[in-house]
């Protein structure tokens, strides 16, 4: 009977990563998914990588550091994700964003990042594109883009090369106990893999999958749609957004009523978001439709399509004669207190949580590193109090 | 086939740059189609999802290894469409 070192639920960029570099460090790995590699939120996505808005604490430092392993990470994994900067142009909607942008600025210019406030006429001089009602002005700022596909594929393919086994497929439908210790995985194939760790990594399912031990994580999902246009000559060269995402606050909305309704009694929440993102690969990506409900969307629906069109013809009418070629939907995890659940459980220490994380895809090189660090027993080098997976509220 | 035969012609992905993401350790066809781009252009895989699926078999069965048991989803729109046609303003 073979015996991993551990076992890794998930293969997106949290598993993928951890992955890499838990058999970098010469640990037997083997890497599970129950639909193929990274069937979820990290391969449905922008590539956008949004720098955290709190001012210090662990998330601001997780992002800090990751930007720093980006800028080899290309070579070590020996792949080019396209990595590199993507300036964001946030147009404001009301007077007040203003104000939420002049801390905005405070916060990126002491860690040394561009930040430019822009009145109505230079708005219009970096986008002249652009067609809004009122023109208040914007915020024009860094922030940087990569290819997420890729990412996960030289994740993946060096993971591989190091010896993790692969596992496609393969539904983890129940765990392995013994007493209060798990001792492996069992899939609805019927394959039975032994571990001294188990990590779950499983994004917005993970809620779902630790179920299955009895342990209850405070976590919900978001379902973000996306939808993609076909390559043309008249590329963006920023993203272009409202300033305050609507998604954000729908969610702090859904955090609030969660206080007080149980999930199966959730009423739906919609958010309707205009953020238009020119890829690595020279596409514009439109997101995004986003709701929280409990409904099992599996494809964008025809209405969420229209909006996010309505949208393009509303702010940017140049692109209205372009095409779309493509949509996704997938669901992205929330906890209540916009901390993940990251560490091991009480109930069976076998088992480490690595979910619910608000920034993955900036964060993920680091958070690989971190949840290596925990399975091999290391100090995280982080201060992850907030983010114990054990913590009620 | 040779390594440099083009399978999807809307993104340019050749047969080597399928058959290295094969050896890689891939197999489904939607992980193929994520990490190679083949059939994420303009025709999302209407021209060459038939070819890809046959190719990917072949290997399959050349190397001892099971075969893969999905097609590539379909996703919205089913065909290209333009932004204001989407958004039902097209005049």
């Amino acid at each position: 009977m073979k015996i991993y070192d551990v076992i890794i639920i998930g293969s997106g960029l949290v598993g993928v990563s951890t992955a890499y570099e838990l058999s970098k460090a010469g640990r037997k790995v083997a890497l599970l998914d129950a639909g193929g590699l990274s069937a979820g939120a990290s391969a449905g996505n922008t590539g956008l990588l949004l720098f955290e808005d709190e001012t210090s604490g662990t998330a601001f430092d997780l992002c800090v550091d990751s930007l720093r392993i980006y800028k080899d990470l290309d070579r070590e994994l020996e792949m080019d994700f396209g990595f590199g900067p993507m300036n964001f142009l946030g147009f404001f909607c009301r007077e007040e964003e203003r104000e939420t942008a002049l801390r905005k600025q405070a916060i990126y210019q002491r860690n040394g990042f561009d930040f430019e406030l822009l009145d109505a006429a230079e708005l219009r001089k970096k986008e002249p594109r652009l067609c809004l009602e009122k023109e208040l002005g914007g915020a024009y700022y860094r922030q940087w883009i990569m290819d997420p596909l890729r990412l996960v594929f030289a994740y993946f393919r060096k993971a591989l090369l190091c010896g993790t086994e692969w596992f496609s497929h393969e539904k983890v439908v129940d765990f392995i106990r013994e007493g209060s210790h798990v001792r492996g995985v069992i899939t609805e194939k019927g394959t039975c893999l032994y571990g001294d760790n188990v990590v779950a990594a499983t994004g917005a399912w993970t809620g779902n999958l630790l179920r299955k031990l009895d342990v209850t994580l405070k976590q919900y999902y978001i379902q973000g749609a996306c939808m993609v246009m076909e390559r043309s000559r008249e590329v963006l060269r920023h993203t272009i957004s409202t300033f305050t995402s609507p998604r954000i606050t729908m969610q702090e909305a859904a955090a609030e009523i969660l206080r007080e309704t149980d999930w199966a009694d959730f009423p739906e929440q919609n958010a309707d978001e205009f953020i238009i993102v020119p890829d690595t690969n020279g596409n514009h990506l439109v997101a995004q439709r986003s709701c929280v409900s409990r409904r099992d969307i599996d494809k964008v629906p025809q209405e969420y399509l229209r909006d996010m069109a309505a949208n393009v013809c509303r702010y940017l009418p140049s692109l209205k004669h372009q095409r779309i070629i493509r949509s996704w939907i997938t669901p992205v995890p929330f906890v209540e207190d916009k901390k993940p659940f990251w560490g091991r459980l009480e109930a069976y220490p076998e088992v480490i949580a690595a979910s619910g994380f608000e920034s993955v895809l900036i964060m993920a090189p680091a958070i690989g590193r971190v949840t290596g660090r925990m399975v091999m027993g290391e100090p995280a080098g982080y201060d992850l109090t907030g983010c114990d997976p054990n913590r009620t509220f | 086939m040779r390594d440099d035969t083009i399978i999807c012609r809307c993104e340019e992905v050749t047969w080597g740059e399928v058959k290295a993401a094969l050896e890689a350790g891939l197999r489904d066809p939607g992980d193929l189609r994520k990490y190679t781009r083949i059939g994420m252009g303009t025709c999302q895989g209407r021209t060459c999802e038939r070819l890809l699926m046959r190719l990917v078999r072949e290997y399959c069965r050349e190397h001892g290894l099971p075969l893969p048991d999905n097609d590539i989803r379909t996703r919205t729109p089913l065909h290209a469409v333009t932004v204001e046609a989407a958004a039902g303003k097209e005049e």
